[in-house]
């Protein structure tokens, strides 16, 4: 059944990604101004469809993955994993995205030195760190401050990693809901920003498929922001 | 600039493909089907093929295969568009010898710098 399903959503998925590409290339193209140039209220419009776009291509990927993830269609590609090396390549993306929609945001990584590797996919660990540093730079307003450390828990043989803004936060009361499927906040700034509620989701699963752990904690206080932490098993020889 | 095939069967996608990298001042020449873009290829000899996955008549990856196992057109870099995005799907196109695997939706401007950055890589 489970597979019929992930099938049932690998197709639709496909069948859906086509005309979006038709839709989003075809305003892309008059955006750019390839077609003819465009009056104010033109611009607005067609950045208006763009953005939903955006959302409904979001929202295809994270059903896609959710169904893969709980399917069990998903099998990690499991090799030694340098956390730092990743989370650079996180904040440095983060930090174009934020020079290119011009929202200054102060974002620093911190990493222990001689931090020990984790064992994880690659792929999918990028995936769990830039899914939360994501989640902080949206809501986090700007001139804002985001900062990823990364240290070693040598008791528990684990890798923490800690991303934490001095955004919205999240209010005491969405806390216990937070990781539940298609579960968003009621925040303007939540409500703002593009996204399906399926993105800590589908973090969790993959974190908890690498054996590693996940929390948050938050006053709930705008400003105060929020914490994200998840561990990953630390790489032993031979494994 | 350079000269580019593109095979899709989807009119609006090949359109916007089209539209997109003559827009960037390639030469482009479309088609619908990989037995198409298989027989284009041997004809014009192109810099690069976009291709997608799904057509009729020949799949994207037996064009790609094709053109690959033909010492002439074998350096002819190939890149799939596809909307088909699991790994094992992506795995098969690179497989089959494909180049590069761009996941729709794309962005136009996103399609005209992978298409620089692989025509550079090849130095055409």
């Amino acid at each position: 059944m489970d597979r019929l399903k992930s099938e049932f959503v690998a197709t639709v998925s496909h069948e859906l990604r086509t005309p979006m590409t038709a839709i989003k290339g075809y305003v892309d193209i008059l955006t750019m101004g390839a077609a003819g140039p465009l009056n104010e209220n033109q611009v607005h419009f067609l950045d208006v469809v763009r953005n939903n776009i955006e959302r409904l291509n979001i929202l295809v990927s994270d059903l896609l993955d959710i169904s893969r993830i709980e399917s069990g269609r998903i099998i990690l590609e499991q090799q030694p994993v340098n956390l730092h090396d990743i989370a650079e390549e996180v904040v440095a993306e983060t930090l174009r995205r934020s020079q290119t929609e011009n929202k200054p945001i102060a974002l620093s990584l911190e990493s222990q030195r001689n931090l020990p590797l984790v064992i994880g996919d690659n792929g999918r660990v990028r995936q769990i760190l830039s899914n939360l540093v994501n989640n902080a730079y949206n809501y986090t307003p700007e001139n804002g401050t985001i900062r990823v450390n990364i240290h070693q828990d040598a008791e528990r043989g684990e890798v923490q990693v800690d991303v934490e803004d001095n955004g919205i936060g999240i209010r005491p009361d969405d806390q216990a809901r937070l990781f539940d499927r298609f579960f968003r906040g009621e925040h303007p700034l939540v409500l703002a920003t593009p996204g399906t509620g399926l993105g800590l989701p589908i973090v969790r699963q993959l974190v908890e498929m690498h054996k590693g752990r996940i929390w948050m904690k938050s006053t709930g206080v705008p400003g105060e922001g929020s914490i994200f932490s998840f561990t990953l098993p630390v790489y032993k020889n031979g494994e | 600039m350079a000269r580019i095939l593109i095979a899709e069967d989807e009119p609006d996608i090949r359109e916007l493909v089209a539209f997109t990298l003559r827009f960037a001042g390639h030469e482009v020449i479309t088609t619908s089907n990989g037995e198409e873009a298989l027989q284009q290829a041997g004809a014009l000899i192109p810099d690069l093929i976009l291709m997608d996955v799904r057509m009729p008549r020949m799949t994207g990856y037996d064009a790609c295969r094709a053109i690959k196992a033909d010492p002439a057109l074998t350096d002819i870099p190939i890149v799939f568009l596809s909307a088909k995005g699991q790994d094992a799907e992506i795995q098969t196109g690179l497989d089959a010898g494909a180049e590069e695997y761009l996941l729709k939706p794309f962005a136009p401007d996103q399609l005209v710098e992978r298409v620089r950055a692989i025509l550079g890589k090849f130095g055409k």
